[in-house]
């Protein structure tokens, strides 16, 4: 699952969102999030996440 | 038996971090509308309205341009919604934030709405307002006045230096344009001395921007306010200024044994 479709989900799924408040980390990786993508959304990097779901160049 | 659930436009707002703040009852109206047309400022809220109503989602984000007046560009929007309405569709009008505060074509579209006959509502959503109150520790019972930076800057508009002051879209000061990045703020010299007839240079502000990513820490960047004119705000900044002291007794007040018993006339 990409971050993308990870985060949609927690936004609309109640359930997810309390897993996810729980356990970050457990809960996107059992998500199927890359490594990748778990990094960058625990970066806490508001840029760099943006630039990711949006595909842009962080600035 | 009264009707429910019946409006033709119904205008909800995503939050200002889609993930916890966009509300059940808005999810539900962005799901089961014909067509839900939304401003998106974060790729989140935009695809979760696009998971949710594939069929129905359909984004403004076209009617800005850069450089173009941000009213044309709303009176392009409200007419949109409208007709769409007036085309028989049960309409959702999707913004960022809520849908109320700091928008002026929602309330537009609601006006219009009801003026042709249609149903209208708005259903209330996080604002920025709401996350600063979170994140800076704000209680704005003791006194709250909240600005458009431009409008406190080109009106004869008057604060009160007691109480917490909001100072919306500074990042945008005196630019009624849209710009895709960051604004031309060539008058940020001038909102400072307007802002030191009420409160000394070194009196501390805060620009606040709040996080719109679960993980993520909102950005307050606190200094002297006559620094301020230094610095270039993002453009969804906020200025908060605190009090510069607790309001002073109202002479006119006398207290009784039970408390505040009336004002002297």
């Amino acid at each position: 699952m990409t971050l993308k479709s990870y985060l949609v989900l927690l936004a609309t799924d109640v359930g997810r969102l309390g897993d996810f408040l729980a356990n970050p980390s457990a809960a996107a990786e059992n998500a199927g999030v890359s490594k990748e993508e778990r990094a960058i959304l625990f970066s806490g990097d508001q840029g760099l996440i943006y630039a990711n779901l949006t595909r842009l160049d962080p600035k | 038996m009264i009707k429910m659930n019946d409006e033709h436009l119904i205008v909800v707002g995503t939050g200002i971090r889609t993930v916890g703040q966009l509300s059940m009852e808005s999810l539900a109206w962005i799901k089961t509308a014909d067509k839900v047309l939304y401003v998106a400022s974060d790729p989140i809220a935009e695809e979760v309205i696009m998971a949710l109503n594939p069929e129905g989602a359909e984004s403004m984000a076209h009617f800005y341009g850069e450089n173009k007046q941000r009213t044309e560009t709303y009176r392009q929007m409200v007419e949109h919604v409208m007709a769409n309405l007036r085309a028989g569709r049960r309409v959702c009008f999707a913004v960022y934030g809520h849908p109320g505060v700091l928008v002026s074509p929602t309330h537009e579209a609601i006006r219009r709405a009801r003026a042709e006959g249609f149903k209208a509502r708005m259903l209330p959503a996080i604002s920025t307002e709401d996350c600063l109150f979170a994140d800076l520790g704000v209680d704005p019972v003791s006194g709250c006045q909240s600005l458009e930076a431009t409008d406190f800057l080109s009106n004869l508009r008057y604060i009160d230096p007691h109480g917490h002051v909001l100072l919306w879209q500074i990042g945008g000061l005196g630019d009624p344009t849209f710009k895709r990045y960051s604004f031309d703020v060539r008058g940020m010299p001038q909102l400072v001395r307007k802002l030191m007839r009420y409160y000394p240079p070194h009196h501390l502000v805060h620009l606040y921007e709040a996080a719109i990513f679960p993980g993520v820490e909102p950005a307050i960047h606190s200094g002297p306010l006559h620094y301020l004119a230094q610095i270039r705000p993002m453009s969804n900044s906020t200025l908060y200024i605190p009090p510069v002291s607790a309001p002073f007794p109202d002479p006119a007040a006398w207290w009784g044994p039970s408390g505040v018993a009336g004002v002297r006339e």
